[in-house]
């Protein structure tokens, strides 16, 4: 039955072929049908797989399938299988779903691009990674997933390499990740060394009877950890997502926002068996997820670039996921993992829809200048009705007004820090959510309300997006909209349907735990009452400085010149990086290429290959070409071969 | 003795090859001379073969009582060589074109030295071991010096004969002491048995040794291993192109093959005794092989070089086959390299054709490769492929094909030698890589920014080749797995009805 599971990520690698060899001849309106055609029926699949799954009884919704032995050198066996459990079956709907979305979109946005068709194929190589990353029975899969999609990456953000900034920023990407990768390489290494295996069943049976000092757990959770840092952009690795914004917007949608993203807090998801052993690990990672959220929510009070906000913002966010699975709440993270796909998804589009518009009104009146910054944006409400209204109930969403998907989500995961016994992280992580409110309305606000602050001749040329990208809009609102309802918690009368689903893939994790106890619903209502008087306020707040009286930020920026100065600078933390470490290794590796390179490295390879050169010239000499001097060393060979069998003896 | 007509089947694939052969060269003089004709109809005649090697088997364990052997592993054997000679076929179209050369019976040379080949790789009897390396030994001469009016040619003919003549002298005499030594046996799984006689108060005869030690000599030079490989780079030089690229890998395989049952089947217990000078014969060709390499400017003699340091790394797996328990890991690690080598060699080998011809001297000098990426971006891509999976590194086929053989080694306890063999392919970087440096960051010349005029049969084996190559990097499973299973049966039978 289960055959064409690997179909599943095989169609966008179809895509990829065809767009790859044949795009420029296809042109660029086929190549991107081709590829929404792709990931669709890879979208069809992935639901009649759900149903497939759904039809098991709950214990038994994992499916594993074996296709063929991979690597097999001595004792290590890898074989190439695909796992789908109501883990898995949650990514690929959403990483098929949101990207068949934001490839219907991108043949709007894309249009008239000379490089479309290459657009096209990297972004099908990218969700051909993204879905061998979540449906690898192993870890060596998952990590070829995980590097794949991480080239697909800076591929599409150094799409345009003309430009030279947006080149170095591909290029931080790689670096960033690099140091993630080798923390997710070592984590592996060390299951390997512990467990003696690297599937996830296997390791799951593994940790099951795994006795002994949970020490090399935590090195194992924390390396693992430490690659889901540099992935999903949390402190300290967090740096390169923001100046990924330098790709195409659609690309920053679907990678830097829903999917490629949250690979970390998915991986943590799939190894719960092994973080749950490490309560240390568990509480770095919420510790560092908080710290993350407030931090980065701070920043994108003060930015004005439209699409900075939301990176700051999706950073912030991906800080919320890891808090839910650091205090343990696995699927609450999981929840917020998938509703943050659809409205950060939404948003972003949104975003892109604006600066198309804005660029082309630029275009249109010959004007040079930067069509990302929200000051000179307003009043966009009336010109782009529907970008609008979707972009509000992304707002909304996001900011945890009740009924909609972020709220159900993002209140589960700080009811749960408060259920599982850490009140500080609560706090805090409740904090952010007002700044999220805040920061969300300042970017609506100045950018749709109001008035039109460019020049007039740009005006008359701002229109609504195509219906091409407008419709990818109007699903993800409405997805936005209801997503959240299957995740209605029991105080208010839901079943939390979601969260059932993905019980058994926690369920060793959720023993291993212990019952936590019920805390009352009183409790919960009090939590849920403070963190929606802190969303209206930070929206009302928003409302009053950015609407009602826009002098008064730009009075307080005045009067706390330095804090504004920090924050706008984003707490300098690039130039500290650039001086600590950057500057650092290269005055070191200069230091070092001078002493140890040029003289000693450089000395012995290049004597190495003088020598052997040398020695080369020497031994060819043998070949004389003539057939009696061969006949001798032949000879010479006989003699000495026989004569040490016979002297053996 | 006696025979089952069912055992014909055994040996079916070198019946249909030799008919092949009558058939082409009976067309040639009666029907067409057409080059065409000729080679569409060797081409599918391989094609037939290989099906042939497939469907068409005998279920018997013991054929021809047991002079050859009939297992899977053989079956796929038989199935790459007949892959050789096609690719050889292949390449052979476009380069006869205009050179004056009588085709028939240049398909028909190769057809036969497939049939030798084929014996060969099947032989588990000295008597059809002989029959196999002389079969394909002569058609070998003849092919090499093919080219009659190119001195060089005739050289390397004349050469390859001399030494080849010289070396069987030996091999013959080998087998005659072994088969005095044993009392009158010739078949390897009986020999094996005579030796274990051997021991205690019946030691085994110096000439038993001598006659080992002879038939090793013999079988190197086949393999062309230092210090028996001077003849290899002239005739490599002066062959034409296609029956070079044809001489390193098929003969070749075929005398490893032969190699590996004999001292891993027949003489297990005289491992003493051969694993040492095999292992240092094995080192020496590794890195005289890859030293010598570095200084060719002619990429024939280059790739003559560097299929020598080959033979030296497939030695590895002949010692450690030696070794009890480890043989048919070093079996399957062997047939693992032999289709990544022979993969990566014969896409070598076209390229090589190609470039040369562009030029209007038509030498191979590596000079001749500066800047081909600039214009020729599919052909140097592959070209880099090739010699990437030459030097071995990940993913292609040949960093798996090394890593098989190597493990084997280090299972059987050959350490010493095997890290001998990683940095011999370390050395061997070098010169592989420079052609990819050349390719890639030289700037073009005025004979690289021609057009090269792949031909349909040409762009074939280039595609073929690369995409195995790769397949066979990223997936070595599927093909690991059947090396594997086929390499745990192979038959070693031996002689039920005794010669009366």
């Amino acid at each position: 039955m289960s055959n064409y599971l690997y179909l599943i990520p095989i169609m966008p690698f179809i895509g990829f072929l065809i767009n790859g060899i044949w795009g420029k001849k296809l042109g660029e309106k086929a190549a991107g049908y081709i590829a929404s055609a792709m990931i669709g029926i890879a979208f069809v699949m992935s639901v009649t797989a759900f149903f497939e799954l759904l039809g098991h009884d709950p214990h038994h919704r994992v499916i594993e399938k074996e296709f063929f032995s991979w690597i097999a050198v001595g004792d290590l066996s890898i074989p190439f299988g695909i796992l789908l459990d109501p883990l898995s079956a949650v990514m690929i709907l959403v990483v098929t779903g949101v990207s068949f979305l934001i490839h219907i979109y991108s043949i709007g946005y894309i249009h008239g691009d000379p490089g479309a068709t290459r657009y096209f194929a990297y972004l099908n190589l990218f969700v051909f990674f993204m879905l061998l990353l979540v449906l690898g029975n192993s870890y060596p899969i998952m990590f070829i997933g995980w590097e794949g999609v991480g080239l697909c990456s800076y591929l599409l953000i150094g799409f345009w390499f003309t430009d030279q900034a947006k080149a170095t920023a591909g290029k931080k990407a790689f670096v960033v990740n690099r140091i993630g990768d080798f923390g997710f390489l070592i984590g592996m290494f060390l299951i390997y060394s512990t467990f003696g295996t690297l599937t996830f069943s296997g390791a799951m049976h593994g940790a099951e009877l795994f006795v002994g000092s949970t020490a090399i757990i935590f090195w194992m959770t924390l390396s693992m950890f430490l690659g889901a840092t540099g992935k999903s952009a949390q402190l300290p690795l967090y740096v390169w997502l923001p100046d990924a914004m330098a790709g195409p917007t659609p690309v920053s949608a679907l990678i830097h926002a829903a999917t490629m993203v949250t690979a970390g807090v998915y991986m943590v998801a799939r190894n719960s068996f092994l973080f749950i052993m490490s309560p240390g690990t568990m509480e770095i990672i919420a510790w560092v997820g908080v710290l993350t959220a407030i931090f980065a929510a701070t920043i994108a009070l003060v930015q004005n670039d439209i699409k900075k906000v939301l990176a700051y913002s999706t950073v912030s966010q991906l800080g919320y996921m890891f808090v839910g699975v650091g205090v343990g709440a696995f699927a609450a993270g999981v929840s917020h993992l998938v509703t943050h796909a659809f409205f950060k998804a939404l948003l972003f589009l949104g975003s892109g829809s604006v600066i198309h518009a804005v660029h082309h009104a630029h275009a249109h009146a010959g004007f040079k200048g930067d069509p990302q910054d929200i000051r000179f944006m307003g009043g966009l409400r009336s010109k782009m009705p529907t970008t609008f209204w979707t972009f509000f109930v992304g707002c909304i969403a996001i900011a945890g007004v009740p009924g909609l998907s972020g709220f159900f989500s993002k209140d589960e995961i700080i009811w749960m820090t408060f259920a599982n016994g850490h009140p500080a992280i609560g706090v805090i992580a409740l904090i952010a959510a007002f700044l999220t409110a805040f920061y969300m309305f300042r970017l609506l606000f100045l950018t749709f309300y109001g008035s039109w602050r460019g020049r007039k001749d740009q005006e008359d040329h701002l229109k609504d997006s195509p219906k091409v990208m407008t419709l990818p809009l109007t699903v993800l609102a409405v997805l936005s909209i209801i997503g959240g309802w299957i995740m209605i918690p029991y105080a208010l009368g839901g079943g939390m349907q979601f969260e059932h689903f993905l019980e058994p893939v926690f369920e060793f994790a959720n023993n291993f735990a212990g019952e936590k106890g019920h805390p009352s619903h009183m409790a919960e209502y009090s939590v849920m009452a403070i963190s929606i008087i802190l969303a209206i306020s930070g929206i009302l707040l928003a409302r009053a400085w950015y609407l009602k009286n826009p002098d008064i930020p730009a009075r307080l920026a005045n009067r706390s010149k330095l804090a504004h100065k920090v924050l706008f600078n984003k707490y300098y933390v690039d130039e500290i990086y650039n001086f600590a470490f950057i500057q650092t290794f290269l005055g070191l590796g200069e230091a070092l290429w001078k002493s140890f390179d040029v003289l000693i490295v450089d000395g012995i390879v290049n004597g190495v290959a003088k020598l052997l050169g040398w020695i080369s010239s020497v031994v060819r000499k043998i070949q004389t070409g003539l057939v009696s001097n061969y006949a001798l060393m032949m000879a010479i060979g006989i003699v000495a071969v026989v004569g040490y069998m016979v002297w053996k003896i | 003795m006696t025979f089952n007509p069912t055992d014909l089947l055994a040996i079916a694939p070198e019946i249909a090859v030799l008919s092949l052969a009558i058939l082409v060269i009976m067309i040639e003089v009666l029907i067409s001379r057409s080059e065409e004709v000729l080679q569409g109809i060797t081409a599918i005649g391989l094609l037939a073969v290989m099906a042939v090697s497939i469907f068409v088997r005998s279920t018997s364990a013991n054929v021809f009582s047991g002079m050859v052997a009939n297992d899977d592993f053989t079956m796929y054997l038989k199935v790459l060589l007949t892959g050789i000679a096609l690719l050889a076929i292949l390449m052979s179209k476009d380069y006869l074109k205009g050179k004056n050369f009588r085709v028939g019976e240049y398909y028909t040379l190769i057809l036969l030295a497939t049939v030798g080949m084929m014996i060969l790789a099947s032989s588990t009897d000295l008597v059809t071991m002989f029959l196999g390396i002389e079969t394909m030994s002569i058609a070998l001469y003849a092919l090499a010096g093919f080219r009659s009016e190119c001195s060089k040619s005739n050289e390397a003919a004349m050469k390859y004969f001399l030494l080849g003549a010289f070396s069987t002298g030996f091999l013959l005499y080998g087998i005659a002491l072994l088969y005095g030594a044993t009392g009158g046996k010739t078949n390897f799984a009986d020999i094996g048995i005579a030796i274990t006689a051997f021991g205690g108060d019946n030691p085994a005869p110096a000439y038993l040794y001598a006659g080992i030690g002879l038939i090793m000599v013999g079988l190197l030079f086949k393999v062309a291993a230092v210090p028996f490989h001077f003849w290899s780079p002239d005739v490599y030089q002066g062959a034409p192109t296609p029956v070079t690229a044809f001489m390193s890998a098929g003969p070749k395989a075929a005398a490893i093959i032969v190699f590996l049952r004999l001292f891993g089947w027949a003489l297990p217990d005289m491992s003493i005794a051969w694993q040492p000078i095999l292992g240092v014969v094995a080192a020496v060709t590794m890195v005289t092989g890859n030293i010598i390499a570095l200084s060719q400017q002619n990429i024939k003699r280059m790739l003559a070089y560097s299929s020598i340091s080959h033979a030296g790394y497939l030695l590895l797996a002949v010692i450690a086959a030696g070794t009890a328990g480890i043989r048919s890991d070093a079996a399957a690690g062997m047939l693992f390299y032999l289709v990544a080598y022979y993969l990566m060699n014969m896409g070598a080998f076209t390229v090589a054709i190609l470039v040369s011809r562009a030029r209007l001297d038509g030498d191979y000098q590596i000079n001749n490769y500066q800047g081909l990426a600039a214009n020729h971006p599919w052909i140097a891509g592959a070209m880099a492929l090739f010699m990437i999976s030459l030097t071995g590194i990940p993913p292609t086929a040949g960093f798996f094909g090394k890593l098989y053989v190597f493990s084997a080694a280090v299972k059987a306890g050959f350490i010493p030698l095997v890290v001998i063999g990683v940095l011999a392919s370390a050395i061997s970087a070098f010169y592989y890589l420079r052609i990819v440096v050349y390719m890639y960051m030289r700037p073009e010349t005025a004979e690289s920014s021609k057009d090269l005029k792949p031909t349909p049969a040409w762009k074939t084996i280039m595609i073929v080749c690369s995409i195995l190559i790769i397949y066979l990097g990223v997936m070595p499973g599927m093909m690991m797995k059947l090396a594997d299973s086929s390499s745990q049966k192979i038959s070693s039978p031996n002689r039920v009805v005794t010669l009366k």
